[in-house]
């Protein structure tokens, strides 16, 4: 055996002993993970089913004896709350008292008779994502508005339908993988980087500042093991944690659809079910896998450098916490913008280009190309991580730096 | 003839100085070995005595080729550190000043992996680590995690891997510290024995009664540099009504 395989052994059996490690690897991703993200969705599902049966309170002003006003009164939707001035409804909206305010227009019927425009105030928050108050009372102004307009046209003796050009048809062509894949790619890239950087952090710290400071990185360069040795030993240990660590995180997300695909297969919508078979697809599974091992020897190249650079694992873990952002923006920027499409230059930034290449694997649409330009960069990323590493293992002031 | 042969030998450190440039503070930089020239016979005993700070753990390390001199040349066995390090570092045994051990190995992994890590077989390294832990009296606790240890008994794993691959050559860093009395005797029984079977050892300590029962020639250093290098007779020498206690610090504080 050589001398990294018997320092890797080591490092293994020394960090899979601590029972954080295990509760970091296996437990959190597998079993936490999926019961957290399973509770946020349900919760926003349960918000989102419950707005969809809420009846708001609309607080009002102005004329009542219109279609606009009746339409309103019949909706079961709202609860209607009559106030004296603008300025009471505002403050009304303003104070949560009411969801939203409608000024109606005291002269709205004579307005309209007039063939004028009338002027309708909505007061509103647009804080609550959730609700469905302004667009459901924006829909009956339009409704109303509509209905008006044709009376107009009517009167002035034209054919609403004659005067409409042009009768846009839209048909969405996203297939329900490529919806998938806008929709679901980013998260998963998400929750996988984030558990590769959780992977690896953990060990760089304790192979790294850890070792500096029980003394056993002294211990270990009394020996006549080389620089290059405890490089590859470490790095592969490391390694072997993040991609176990992202391993049973996928696991974690793929075992609750699998159980669902199985157990609950009839009371799932069909869309659904393309999703989760989308998401369970082997190729899919392997191109992340494929972009993940170097992008974990990149991340635990330089939480390792960081960790043997630092004094102490406090130093270590503050340096790590502000360098972790590094890895971690890149991969909010397809999730907050859904349907981006990568680039030359894009496949070229490690974890962006693994979100985007997540997207089109579930999908089915990968550029083949731009993922092996992807792969080999990181690659090339990888090895000059392990160098800056290396040097910093061969420099006497890095290692015994007190 | 000589094993260890040190020729003006420095060592010089970068530090933080108190001035504070636009970056932090500004660099200086200080010798913690200064002009170090020694040398030292196969089979005798070393003991490097100086208060805290003086450059005792430095100047070992340069001679186990951790660190590298800034200037002047160690010799190890014939070998030039700055040239093949990892050689000498293979005919040293090095035992740091804490116990720096593995906690969650076991005291048998922990021998393993340092008699691996040295290329022995196992067929070698197995009777020597038996008579070893039976010397010790360690046979109880083989299959016990580090972390589960007495430091005593921590302290007797690092001497058992640090001897795993028979070394010409034994640098003790402070071996007693933190070691309750019991573990001292223990330690430095062993350590005649080593020295009875006619290994070169080289070993720091702030006891002095441990240099008086072992050693063979004392150095006593101050700020990096060398104030007294001689036998043990000649430390005696300085002056015959005072005992080695009182010797040294009347050196120190000259």
């Amino acid at each position: 055996m050589s001398k990294w395989q018997i320092l890797l052994i080591k490092e293994l059996r020394h960090l899979f002993r601590d029972t954080k490690t295990i509760i970091q690897t296996v437990v959190v991703p597998t079993f936490i993970t999926p019961l957290l993200i399973g509770g946020i969705f349900y919760y926003i599902g349960s918000l989102a089913v419950e707005e969809g049966k809420k009846t708001y309170d609309l607080g009002f002003i102005g004329e009542t004896n219109n279609a606009l006003f009746t339409s309103m009164e019949e909706s079961e939707r709202f609860n209607l709350i009559g106030y004296e001035s603008v300025d009471e409804l505002m403050n009304a909206v303003s104070e949560d008292s009411v969801d939203i305010g409608v000024d109606l227009n005291m002269e709205l019927t004579s307005v309209i008779s007039n063939n004028k425009t009338a002027d309708i105030l909505i007061f509103f928050k647009d804080i609550d994502t959730f609700s469905q108050a302004k667009s459901l009372i924006v829909k009956k102004i339009n409704d109303f508005n509509d209905l008006k307009r044709d009376e107009r046209l009517v009167n002035f003796g034209i054919n609403p339908e004659e005067l409409e050009p042009i009768n846009l048809i839209e048909e969405d062509l996203t297939t329900e993988r490529e919806f998938a894949g806008s929709i679901i790619g980013a998260f998963v890239a998400l929750i996988f980087v984030a558990y590769l950087m959780q992977g690896t952090s953990t060990p760089a710290l304790d192979l790294g500042a850890g070792e500096k400071e029980r003394g056993t990185m002294e211990t270990l360069a009394s020996t006549n093991i080389s620089s290059i040795d405890i490089i590859v030993g470490k790095m592969l240990a490391i390694t072997s944690s993040a991609v176990i660590t992202a391993t049973f995180s996928l696991l974690g997300f793929v075992l609750p659809l699998i159980i669902i695909f199985l157990f609950f297969q009839n009371s799932i919508p069909d869309g659904a079910f393309t999703v989760v078979s989308s998401i369970i697809n082997p190729l899919a599974i392997f191109g992340i896998f494929l972009l993940a091992i170097p992008l974990s020897i990149l991340m635990g190249a330089f939480m390792l450098a960081i960790s043997i650079y630092s004094k102490s694992t406090k130093e270590a873990g503050l340096l790590l916490g502000n360098v972790l952002l590094i890895f971690i923006v890149p991969v909010y920027v397809p999730l907050i913008n859904p349907g981006m499409e990568l680039d030359f230059i894009g496949s070229l930034i490690p974890c962006f280009n693994l979100a985007l290449h997540t997207n089109a694997l579930i999908a089915g649409n990968v550029n083949w190309l731009l993922f092996g330009t992807s792969f080999l960069s990181t690659v090339i990323y990888c090895l000059i991580a392990v160098y800056i590493t290396y040097i910093m293992f061969d420099d006497e002031r890095i290692i015994f730096r007190s | 003839m000589s094993i260890i042969q040190t020729k003006t030998l420095f060592k010089e450190f970068k530090m933080n100085s108190e001035k504070k440039g636009l970056l932090g503070p500004k660099k200086t930089s200080f010798f913690a070995v200064n002009d170090l020239t020694f040398s030292l016979s196969q089979g005798k005993v070393l003991s490097i005595l100086g208060p805290n700070g003086c450059g005792k753990t430095t100047t070992l390390r340069m001679i186990a080729g951790m660190l590298e001199p800034s200037k002047g040349t160690v010799i190890v066995d014939g070998i030039d550190v700055r040239r093949d390090k990892h050689k000498v570092k293979s005919r040293i045994g090095f035992m740091t000043n804490n116990t720096s051990l593995y906690d969650r190995l076991t005291v048998l992994e922990t021998v393993e992996f340092f008699a691996q890590l040295n290329q022995i077989p196992a067929d070698i390294y197995k009777p020597r680590a038996n008579q070893l832990f039976k010397k010790l009296d360690m046979e109880k606790y083989l299959n016990k995690r580090i972390a589960d240890l007495s430091t005593g008994m921590k302290q007797k794993t690092s001497i058992v891997r640090t001897l795993i691959h028979d070394p010409k050559i034994l640098i003790l860093d402070e071996p007693t510290t933190g070691v309750d009395v019991d573990g001292q005797s223990i330690i430095m029984d062993l350590i005649k024995d080593i020295k009875n079977s006619g290994k070169t050892i080289i070993f720091s300590t702030h006891q002095l009664g441990e240099v008086k029962d072992i050693a063979d020639e004392i150095i006593v250093m101050k700020k990096g540099s060398i104030i007294f290098n001689g036998k043990k007779h000649e430390f005696q020498a300085i002056n015959d009504d005072q005992n080695y206690n009182e010797i040294f610090t009347e050196l120190v504080n000259e």
